[in-house]
């Protein structure tokens, strides 16, 4: 409880700054509108109708994406951080491709499988899957060298090594990944919902700005920046009953 | 069980560039059934290579390991390593861990729980079945450890030096235990140890390892009845062991002509 407290204690600092940023040092809402305009746009002026179907549209897709991204980046990670052959021809090109400017591929992705809900899957898909991959694959090879060779000793199987040992191993790393898959799989689809799109969450961001509202515009903002929260706060509390025999420094 | 190591060397293999790091230069011990052997030598001589080699997690670059005259190829659940370092699964609970070595071969059912509760109250851990390790001290840990090794009841155990990172009060009250509990078993103990003091203690034979690459400089018996008190520690027989293992350790190599 009392790490909720702190947690909300720093978005009430925030918001603070925030709302004397904007009216003290910015001083013009089509830049910044102070914090408390914006909440009162969410009270009084916002059609949560279309907000809430635009919504389900991003999250389907986000959600889609998500598990095709978790199919396959997991087993990926696995098969990289268990085989060092793999890992050596493949490795590089997983740090570069999880490097390389996504935002760029879009307008390619765009084209290729149009403005509909498979580009935007394929973009999740594309966002989530390094991070995750790249994570799970270190779980993997990090894994204790003391614990294996005592495994070893009582006759473990590789098989048996990879489901006593490295599987266990990887769960926090995976859950890691999933942490920065999820914040990164938002971000782009809200990007290609922006800049490319007849719905979804992004949509509505992409048509306030452009007829610049701006107060409007930070209430669809805020809801994906909950449902971000949300999200990684449930992956977390995953973790922690997964991983209940860690000492606890929070 | 006999152990028999006949004229073992082994390498490392350091790459194709550097080659082999010599680590044994023909080391030969032979160890009665039930006998508690210590092996004693200098930091790096190569005390942990040999234990793996005897538990088969090492094959020799020359020479012979057998065990009741069969050769050792592989890890077999008749001897069990207690490793310097506790290597417990974090994820695992006491129990967890002393159940571990069972499951791996093959153990199960009521046979598995009936050998996981006794290990675990062998070393004294009774209560702390549900603990998982990064909650116990580091001699629990180590007591765990030797549960794990022995809940496979196995005929040798090969331990290296298990009590090297405790304090000394903990170390010797182990030390004691260890000795209230297996001699009793008979089983042949292989106890790899650079302290001296625990190596006269615990042993029937210490054998005192050159340094690197090792040879068995000499293998000295050590003729204190059993069951040996605490107080054996401040006799004369000890301390004219613990001197002569002393000079042993310390005196110049010989036949480095
Ligand atoms: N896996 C390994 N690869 C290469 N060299 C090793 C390896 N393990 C140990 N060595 C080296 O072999 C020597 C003997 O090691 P070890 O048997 O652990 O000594 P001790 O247990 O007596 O301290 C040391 O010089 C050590 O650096
Ligand atoms: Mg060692």
């Amino acid at each position: 409880m009392t790490r909720l407290a702190y947690g909300v204690g720093g978005f009430l600092v925030f918001f603070a700054i925030w709302e004397v940023v904007a009216d003290f040092v910015v001083r013009n809402p089509l830049f910044l509108p102070s914090f408390s305009s914006v909440v009162v746009a969410a009270a009084t002026d916002t059609d949560y109708g279309a907000l809430t179907s635009a919504l389900s549209v991003t999250l389907r897709n986000f959600g889609i994406g998500m598990v095709i991204a978790s199919a396959l980046a997991i087993p990926t990670g696995f098969v990289f951080g268990w085989y060092r052959r793999v890992r050596q021809v493949f490795s590089p090109l997983l740090s570069a491709l999880y490097a390389a400017p996504l935002i760029a591929i879009m307008p390619a992705i765009i084209v290729l499988f149009g403005v509909f809900d498979v580009s935007k899957v394929i973009l999740v898909v594309l966002a989530a899957f390094f991070p995750l991959a790249i994570n799970v694959e270190s779980g993997v090879r990090n894994i204790d060298a003391y614990m294996v060779e005592m495994a070893r000793s009582f006759g473990a199987t590789d098989r048996q090594i990879f489901r006593t040992i490295a599987f266990r191993a990887a769960v926090p790393y995976t859950l890691a990944g999933l942490r920065l898959a999820i914040g990164r799989g938002l971000v782009f689809i809200i990007i290609a919902e922006m800049f490319a799109s007849t719905n979804g969450i992004g949509y509505i961001i992409s048509t306030y700005a452009d007829t610049f509202q701006m107060t409007k515009m930070f209430v669809p903002v805020f809801l994906v920046v909950l449902i971000a929260v949300i999200l990684i706060a449930a992956v977390q509390l995953f973790e922690a009953r997964v991983q209940g025999w860690k000492p606890s420094n929070h | 069980m006999s152990v028999s190591i006949d004229s073992v060397s082994f390498e490392y293999g350091l790459g194709a560039a550097k080659g082999g790091l010599p680590v044994l230069d023909g080391v030969t011990l032979s160890i009665e059934p039930g006998a508690f052997v210590a092996v004693l030598g200098p930091s790096g001589c190569g005390k942990t290579t040999l234990l793996k080699l005897v538990d088969g997690l090492l094959v020799p670059t020359k020479g012979r390991v057998e065990v009741n005259g069969a050769p050792v190829r592989a890890p077999s659940p008749e001897k069990a390593m207690v490793f310097q370092h506790p290597s417990l699964l974090p994820w695992r609970t006491v129990d967890g861990n002393v159940a571990y070595g069972l499951e791996l071969t093959g153990v199960g059912g009521e046979l598995l729980k009936s050998r996981v509760k006794s290990s675990v109250e062998l070393v004294g851990l009774g209560g702390f079945e549900s603990y998982f390790p990064h909650a116990l001290s580091g001699g629990m840990q180590q007591r765990v450890n030797i549960a794990r090794a022995a809940a496979l009841d196995p005929q040798i155990l090969l331990m290296d030096e298990p009590f090297g990172s405790l304090d000394a009060q903990t170390r010797e009250d182990l030390q004691m235990e260890f000795l209230s509990i297996f001699r009793k078993t008979r089983k042949t103990v292989v106890f790899v140890t650079h302290d001296i003091a625990e190596a006269v203690f615990m042993s029937d034979f210490v054998a005192v390892l050159s340094q690197r690459p090792a040879k068995v400089k000499e293998l000295v018996k050590i003729d204190i009845p059993r069951p040996r008190a605490p107080e054996v520690r401040d006799s004369s027989a000890f301390a004219g062991y613990y001197r002569r293992l002393w000079s042993m350790l310390h005196r110049p190599e010989e036949g480095a002509t």
